[in-house]
């Protein structure tokens, strides 16, 4: 008998500014929508293990889609003519376009890397549509990222890429599921990598803008502590600074908790899950 | 043998040299690299991705190649079986600027797989 994962993937058009967006998303579960969000370059396929997770899918309709240019969903027209850069506009308001069209009630936004930082921007603008917000691996400012050897014509985008995020993640996490991790790297279209970072590094910078945050929905930061990109140090002292956060260094672990060492990572994101629906229940 | 000695730098050579991974990813790969473990530095000369020559003393940066500079203790860190955070890859010891990288960077980012693999294997040297 064939073994099959309970992922059930399918390609939805997402309006947004004028274009219809095909947009590649996986899902499984029930419950509380729980929208998870790929690394910077990267796809859907980090978030394998949770969505196949029957502890976390037996209360969570857990979703994870591909940005545009990332994984199985196309660019927009005329993405030839253009160097990519992701916005924080842009990125915010294309999550919220995703839950929209799908009709999802008071999600969780569930972000890592670059999806940890837009839970800022998240949170900033759109708590009153939101359940709460996990970032792992996010915080107020990252900078240093976009540089142009991501997108070089001497360089090999995908091979570089790789194995510059080999060594942030951490050398416990299991040999095959790092490597798993860079594989997907590997497979990045050109540039998008480095267009992604121009949103970590450059147009995330909320040092000055913690407070427009308004703590409505509850906001936790997990931070691995082989993450030199966001140390859990930074994620705490972000965290200090909003209303209704909170902070967890976690231990043994880097910068791809979901998909490095998605055993360790479900020890430190069970509790933040389990807050998430003692919350819905009393709210009943 | 002791740490960043003659006998332990040919000790990681011969690991080098027998990785199977390297001898695909760095095919291309052929470079002058120094690697300066405080006090201590040698000129590594990589050929198609194995180490064809170790020699000792050091000097700038080599034309076409990269030098790796950087305080004994932040390498013994580097080469400890479960090296500490930020201590764990030569892309967060060079981003993190607790080793200096000179020379032609192009050299890093065009390699950076084979460097990693084989600045891994430090550690199997050090065992």
């Amino acid at each position: 008998m064939v073994r099959l994962d309970p992922i059930v993937g399918r390609f939805a058009y997402i309006p947004y500014a004028g274009t219809d967006y095909r947009v590649y998303f996986e899902e499984a579960g029930q419950g509380i929508p729980l929208v998870c969000l790929h690394t910077a370059g990267a796809d859907c396929r980090e978030w394998r293990h949770q969505l196949c997770d029957s502890d976390i899918t037996r209360d969570f309709r857990v979703l994870a889609f591909d940005l545009p240019r990332h994984g199985k969903s196309i660019p927009p027209d005329r993405w030839w003519k253009e160097e990519y850069r992701l916005t924080a506009k842009f990125y915010a308001d294309f999550v919220m376009a995703f839950c929209r069209t799908l009709e999802l009630q008071k999600p969780v936004i569930m972000g890592s890397s670059m999806g940890g930082n837009i839970c800022l921007h998240l949170a900033a603008r759109f708590a009153e549509e939101l359940r709460a917000l996990i970032a792992v691996e996010g915080c107020e400012y990252s900078p240093g990222g976009f540089i142009d050897w991501w997108w070089h014509p001497h360089v090999h985008g995908g091979e570089v890429a790789a194995a510059a995020m080999l060594d942030i993640m951490a050398p416990q996490s299991p040999e095959n599921y790092r490597w798993e991790t860079c594989w997907y790297y590997a497979q990045g279209g050109p540039g998008v990598f480095k267009g992604d970072l121009y949103f970590y590094s450059v147009d995330h910078d909320f040092r000055e803008r913690c407070g427009e945050i308004s703590g409505k929905a509850p906001l936790y930061f997990l931070t691995g502590e082989y993450d030199f990109a966001c140390t859990p140090e930074l994620a705490e002292a972000t965290a200090k600074k909003i209303k209704n956060a909170e902070a967890t260094a976690m231990r043994e672990i880097g910068h791809f908790p979901m998909s490095e060492n998605p055993a360790l990572f479900k020890r430190y994101l069970m509790p933040v899950l389990e807050k998430i629906l003692r919350a819905g229940s009393a709210a009943r | 043998m002791a740490l960043f000695d003659r006998a332990w730098m040919e000790s990681w050579r011969r690991l080098v040299n027998a990785d199977e991974g390297l001898q695909v990813i760095g095919r291309y790969f052929t470079a002058d690299l120094i690697f300066s473990f405080g006090d201590t530095s040698y000129l590594v000369s990589i050929k198609n991705g194995a180490i064809e020559q170790i020699r000792e003393g050091t000097g700038n940066a080599p034309r076409d190649g990269l030098a790796f500079r950087g305080a004994r203790d932040v390498w013994e860190q580097f080469v400890q079986p479960m090296p500490p955070p930020r201590y764990n890859g030569i892309f967060p010891l060079v981003f993190g600027k607790l080793l200096i990288m000179e020379g032609d960077e192009i050299v890093f980012w065009q390699n950076l797989r084979a460097l990693t693999v084989m600045t891994h294997l430090m550690r199997t040297a050090s065992r």
